[in-house]
C-alpha cells in the first residue's frame, strides 16, 4: 500500500493531466483582451528603491501600460541604479530622480506610487502620496501603530484613492484555494487557524544604539529623511544593513514591527479567508514562546504545530501565531470540522486532508475569479483598481485591521500580559498603559499623519 | 538580564562602533511599573542623552502629571525635544496640555512646528487663540502646521478663524490651509453638525485651486453631509465631462456605499458613455447591492458589447435568483464575447439554483451547449447527474460523448468503475478509448485500492474488443507501478 504522501502526489499528477486544465479561462477583467488603451496608461513613481523596492518594481515594469516616470530614495546609489534600470527599459534618459519624497509627490504627471521604503515610512509616505493625489501600492507592513492605520484608512477614503498593501499572497493561487476551501464550506466550520509569523525579534523588543559616525553629505545619504518620523539617533551605516550581527533597523523597535514581519502576510490571510477582514482579534494570550527561552523557527507539519501565541476573534475563531510553519515560510493552516488545508510559500497548491478536496481546486479558483473579478497577480489587481476605482483585495482597511492584530500581539508580548481589544473603539479594554502605545509622536510635524 | 541580551551587548563590545545604551521596558532588569519618580529623577539629573531618552520612553507608559514639568524642560532641547513629546502626547491631563501651549511661546522652527502638531494630536481646544495667531507667521511650514492643528482642535473659534484666513488667502496660502479646513469639516461632521460641515466642504470644493489634490477630499464629505445637494454633486461628478472627477465620484460612491450612492450610480448608467458605464457597473458589483439586479439585467441583454460583458460580470458578483437562467440564455448569444462571459459566469455561480439551471439546460441544448453544460456538471461535482452522464457517453455527437466520458471520470468513484470498464470494452473509436483510459486511471489512482481495481481491470482487458485492449493494458501497468 502506498503512503499517504505518495498517494497524494499520484493524485496530483493525475489531476494535472486530466482534471486540472480549466475549461473556461476568464478573460481580462477589463474586457479588453489584455490591450491597454492610451487613456488607461498608468504613470508610476517609486519611493524607496532598495532591495525589496527593486523586486516589486520589476513586477510593475513587466505590466502593459505602466510607465515609470521617476524614482525617489534618500540614498544616491539606490536612486541612480533604479533610474538607470528604468531608463534602460524605456530606452531614454528621462527617469526623474529625487531625494525627498515631497518633490516626487509634487509631480502632477504621476498617477500612482510604489512605496518600498523601510517600515517606519510606510504609513506616512502612503498618506502623503494619497494626499498628493496618487494611488498607492505600499510594501508590508502597512503600519507601525494603530494611529497610523487609522490615518491610512482615512486618507484612502477622504481622497478617493486606491491603496494596496504588499501582501501578495492574497492574490496567489496557492493561498486563494485555501481561502476558497474555507468560504465554500468544504472544510465545515473553521474555528482554528495557524499563522506562521517567521523570524521575529526577541520580546520585549529593544532599541540598541550604536556609536555615531559622521553623516554623509545629504545628497549621498539624507539621514534625517531616512529616520523619518522615528526618534533621532546618530548616523551609523550599521542600521542600514540587513542580516548583519549588529542592531539593524529590522530588529529595532523604533523602525519595525515584530510579529508582522510575516504576520503582515499570514494574519492578513487568516482574517481575509475567515471573514474577519473588517475587524481585529479581541483577546491576546501572553506566551513566553517568543522570548529568549522560546522556540526556534522550524518547519513542522499538521498537528505537530503546537507552540505559539493564541489570539481569539469575537466570533470565537482562534488563531495560533507560531514560529513553526507548514513546510515553508509564510504558511497558514485552517482546521475545519470536515477537513483541513495548509498553504505556504514554495508550493503551487495547498495540502489538504482529503484527495476529494484536491479535486475542487480548479472549480474554487474559477468561482473566486467570477465572484471577485480579481487577477491572481497582486500588482495587476492594484493596477486594475487604479483603472476601475474598485478596491484591491488588500485595501487600506484590510491592511489596518490585520496590522492592528499584529501590533496588538507585539504589545501583548512587550507588556508580558494578556490583553483584550475592542475593535469598535480600537482601544484596549481596561489597560491604560497599553492604550498609550497605540500612537507615537512624530519627530517632525510635516512627517506626521 | 536575559542571556541573549547579555550576548548582544558582549558582541557589541567586540564591535568598535557599538555603544552601551540599550532601552527596553526591562532596562537593567528593573521592574519599572509605577516608577514615575525614578524616571523624572533621570530627566532632572546630569544623566547623558541616552539615559534621558530611555526615561522619556518609560514615561510614555508610566508618566503622570508629575512628570510634565521635567518633560516640558526638554522641549527646547534639540536632542530631546522629540522624546519629551513622545511622553507628553500620551500623558493624560491638563498639565501636559498647558506645557505644550507654553511651548508655543518658547520654541521656534521645527521644534515649534512639532509642538503645534502635538497640540493637534491632543486636540487642545485652549490653544486655538495661539494657533490662530500663528497663521500670520512668515514661515509657511508653521502656518501649515497651525492650520492642521486648528483643524483637529475644531473649536468654534478655530473653525471661524481658519475660514476667515481662507477667505483672505491667495491660492498659494490656501494650499497651506486646505488640509486644516477639511479636517475642521470632518470634526464638525463627527460632532453631528452636518450643515456646518457641508458648508465647509462645499467652500473648499468650489474655491480651492483645481490643481490642489487635497481639494478632492471635499467631495466625499459634501456628498455625505449635503443631502439632496450632496447627491447632485455626486451625479455631476459621475456624469460630467471631467474624467478625473468622475473617477473620484465613483470611488466616493463605492466607499460610502449607501442606498443613495447606489441609486445615483444607477441613475447615471443611462446618462453616460459606454466606457464610463463599464466602470459604474464594476463599482456597483463591489457594493454588493442585490436589489439592483433587476435594473441591471437589461444592460446584459442588449447594447454596447463591452457594457454587456461588464453587466454580465456584475450580475454574477451580485447573485440573484434569475441570474443563472439569464446566463444560460446568453450562452447562446450570437456575440462570442457575450456567450463567453455568460459561460464564465454560470460556471462560477455557486448556487443550488445554478446547479438546477445547468442540469435543466441539458434537456433542450444543442450539441455544443450540451458539451459545455456537461463539463460544468463535473466542475461543480454534481454526482447526482452520473446517470445522465452515463447516458450521454452513448451520444452520437462525439463532442458530447467525449465531454461526458471526461466528466463521468472526474465524478466517478470506485463504485462507478465497472460502468466505465463496461463502456470501454466495446469501444472502437480511438478518441473514446483515449478518454476512457484516462478516466479509468484517474478513478483507480484516486481510489488508492489496487487490490480491488487490478482484478476488475484484468477481467475487462480480457473481455474487451481488440482496439481497447492496449489502453487497458497501459492502465493496468500504471496501477501496478503505483501500487
Amino acid at each position: 500500500m502506498q503512503t499517504r504522501l505518495k498517494f497524494l502526489k499520484q493524485a496530483t499528477a493525475i489531476g494535472s493531466s486530466v482534471v486540472a486544465a480549466p475549461m473556461i479561462v476568464p478573460s481580462s477583467v477589463l474586457g479588453m483582451g489584455g490591450a491597454v488603451a492610451p487613456s488607461e496608461r498608468i504613470t508610476l513613481g517609486v519611493i524607496g528603491i532598495g532591495n525589496r523596492g527593486k523586486q516589486v518594481l520589476r513586477a510593475f515594469l513587466g505590466q502593459k501600460g505602466v510607465e515609470v516616470l521617476a524614482v525617489c530614495d534618500v540614498q544616491k546609489g539606490n536612486r541612480e541604479k533604479a533610474a538607470a534600470a528604468v531608463n534602460k527599459r524605456r530606452g531614454d534618459k528621462n527617469c526623474g530622480m529625487y531625494r525627498d519624497l515631497r518633490e516626487i509627490n509634487a509631480r502632477k504627471d504621476i498617477d500612482a506610487m510604489l512605496i518600498a521604503t523601510g517600515d517606519r515610512w510606510h504609513a506616512a509616505a502612503s498618506v502623503m502620496a494619497m494626499r498628493a493625489g496618487k494611488d498607492v501600492y505600499c510594501e508590508k507592513p502597512g503600519t507601525l501603530t494603530i494611529a497610523e492605520g487609522q490615518a491610512l484608512v482615512a486618507a484612502e477614503q477622504r481622497y478617493g484613492r486606491i491603496f494596496q498593501t504588499g501582501a501578495q499572497r492574497a492574490s496567489e493561487r496557492n493561498f486563494v484555494i485555501a481561502g476558497e476551501l474555507v468560504r465554500s464550506g468544504l472544510l465545515g466550520e473553521v474555528k482554528l487557524a495557524y499563522a506562521h509569523v517567521g523570524v521575529i525579534p526577541e520580546y520585549p523588543r529593544v532599541n540598541a544604539y550604536v556609536k555615531g559616525k559622521p553623516e554623509p553629505a545629504k545628497e549621498d545619504l539624507d539621514w534625517d529623511l531616512w529616520l523619518g518620523a522615528a526618534p533621532w539617533r546618530d548616523y551609523n551605516p550599521a542600521y542600514m544593513v540587513r542580516n548583519a550581527r549588529v542592531p539593524t533597523w529590522y530588529t529595532q523597535k523604533d523602525y519595525a514591527a515584530g510579529m508582522a514581519q510575516w504576520g503582515a502576510h499570514t494574519i492578513l490571510q487568516c482574517q481575509l479567508d475567515l471573514g474577519l477582514a473588517d475587524t481585529s482579534a479581541v483577546e491576546y494570550t501572553y506566551t513566553d514562546k517568543f522570548n529568549s527561552n522560546g522556540g526556534k523557527m522550524r518547519w513542522l507539519r499538521g498537528e505537530a504545530i503546537t507552540d505559539g501565541m493564541h489570539i481569539r476573534y469575537a466570533n470565537g475563531v482562534e488563531v495560533i501565531a507560531s514560529l513553526q510553519g507548514w513546510r515553508g515560510p509564510c504558511g497558514i493552516r485552517y482546521i475545519g470540522t470536515e477537513g483541513w488545508v495548509s498553504s505556504a510559500d514554495g508550493y503551487d497548491r495547498p495540502e489538504v486532508s482529503s484527495p476529494h478536496l484536491e479535486r475542487e481546486f480548479n472549480r474554487l479558483v474559477r468561482a473566486y475569479t467570477v465572484r471577485t473579478q480579481r487577477s491572481l497577480d497582486h500588482v495587476v489587481d492594484f493596477l486594475n483598481g487604479v483603472r476601475t476605482r474598485r478596491s484591491p483585495v488588500t485595501s487600506a482597511s484590510v491592511a489596518h485591521r490585520t496590522m492592528a492584530t499584529n501590533l496588538n500581539m507585539d504589545t501583548c508580548l512587550d507588556l508580558q500580559r494578556d490583553l483584550k481589544w475592542d475593535p469598535e473603539t480600537e482601544a484596549f479594554v481596561g489597560d491604560a498603559e497599553a492604550n498609550r502605545l497605540r500612537s507615537r509622536a512624530s519627530r517632525k510635524e510635516w512627517m506626521a499623519i | 538580564m536575559k542571556i541573549r541580551q547579555i550576548l548582544l551587548i558582549l558582541v557589541g563590545l567586540l564591535i568598535s562602533d557599538i555603544a552601551t545604551a540599550v532601552e527596553s521596558s526591562m532596562l537593567n532588569g528593573k521592574d519599572l511599573t509605577g516608577a514615575d519618580a525614578e524616571w523624572i529623577g533621570v530627566l532632572e539629573s546630569d544623566a547623558d542623552v541616552a539615559a534621558k531618552r530611555a526615561a522619556c520612553r518609560e514615561l510614555v507608559s508610566h508618566g503622570t502629571a508629575a512628570a510634565v514639568p521635567a518633560l516640558s524642560e526638554l522641549l527646547q532641547d534639540a536632542k530631546l525635544s522629540h522624546m519629551a513629546r513622545f511622553a507628553l502626547e500620551v500623558i493624560p491631563g491638563d498639565e501636559a496640555n498647558a506645557a505644550l501651549i507654553d511651548a508655543l511661546n518658547d520654541s521656534e522652527g521645527e521644534a515649534l512646528a512639532a509642538c503645534i502638531g502635538s497640540i493637534g494630536v491632543r486636540r487642545i481646544g485652549a490653544a486655538d487663540t495661539a494657533l490662530l495667531e500663528l497663521l500670520k507667521h512668515s514661515d509657511p511650514a508653521l502656518v501649515q502646521a497651525s492650520a492642521n492643528a486648528l483643524g483637529r482642535v475644531a473649536t468654534d473659534r478655530s473653525v471661524a478663524g481658519l475660514l476667515s484666513a481662507w477667505e483672505n488667502a491667495d491660492s498659494e496660502q490656501r494650499s497651506l490651509l486646505i488640509a486644516g479646513l477639511l479636517t475642521s469639516a470632518d470634526r464638525l461632521q463627527e460632532a453631528g453638525r452636518p450643515k456646518e460641515s457641508y458648508a465647509l466642504y462645499v467652500n473648499v470644493w468650489e474655491t480651492a485651486p483645481a490643481t490642489e489634490p487635497i481639494r478632492d477630499g471635499a467631495m466625499r464629505g459634501a456628498i455625505q453631509t449635503g443631502g439632496a445637494q450632496g447627491r447632485q454633486l455626486l451625479l455631476d461628478g459621475l456624469q460630467g465631462a471631467d474624467a478625473a472627477e468622475a473617477q473620484l465620484a465613483l470611488r466616493n460612491a463605492l466607499t460610502l456605499n449607501t442606498a443613495d450612492t447606489a441609486d445615483a450610480l444607477l441613475e447615471s448608467l443611462s446618462e453616460v458613455q459606454p466606457q464610463r458605464q463599464v466602470l459604474i457597473l464594476g463599482v456597483l458589483a463591489d457594493m454588493g447591492r442585490v436589489e439592483l439586479v433587476p435594473a441591471l439585467s437589461g444592460y446584459a441583454l442588449a447594447g454596447d458589447p463591452a457594457v454587456r460583458v461588464a453587466a454580465i460580470r456584475t450580475l454574477g458578483r451580485l447573485g440573484g435568483a434569475g441570474t443563472a437562467a439569464l446566463y444560460l440564455q446568453l450562452m447562446q448569444d450570437s456575440e462570442a464575447q457575450i456567450a463567453q462571459a455568460a459561460t464564465e459566469g454560470l460556471s462560477g455561480l455557486g448556487t443550488a439554483n445554478a446547479d438546477r439551471v445547468i442540469v435543466g439546460g441539458l434537456l433542450d441544448a444543442d450539441a455544443a451547449l450540451t458539451a459545455t453544460l456537461v463539463e460544468m456538471i463535473a466542475q461543480r461535482r454534481l454526482k447526482t447527474e452520473l446517470p445522465a452522464l452515463q447516458g450521454l457517453m452513448e451520444c452520437e455527437d462525439s463532442k458530447v460523448r467525449l465531454a461526458a466520458i471526461k466528466s463521468y471520470g472526474e465524478l466517478a468513484d470506485l463504485e462507478q468503475l465497472p460502468v466505465l470498464l463496461k463502456v470501454i470494452e466495446s469501444r472502437t473509436d480511438r478518441a473514446d478509448i483515449q478518454a476512457l483510459g484516462k478516466a479509468i486511471a484517474q478513478v483507480c489512482i484516486l481510489a488508492n485500492a489496487p487490490e480491488v481495481c487490478l482484478p476488475l481491470l484484468k477481467a475487462s482487458e480480457a473481455a474487451a474488443v481488440p482496439e481497447a485492449k492496449p489502453m487497458l493494458g497501459k492502465v493496468i501497468k500504471r496501477i501496478e507501478q503505483t501500487g
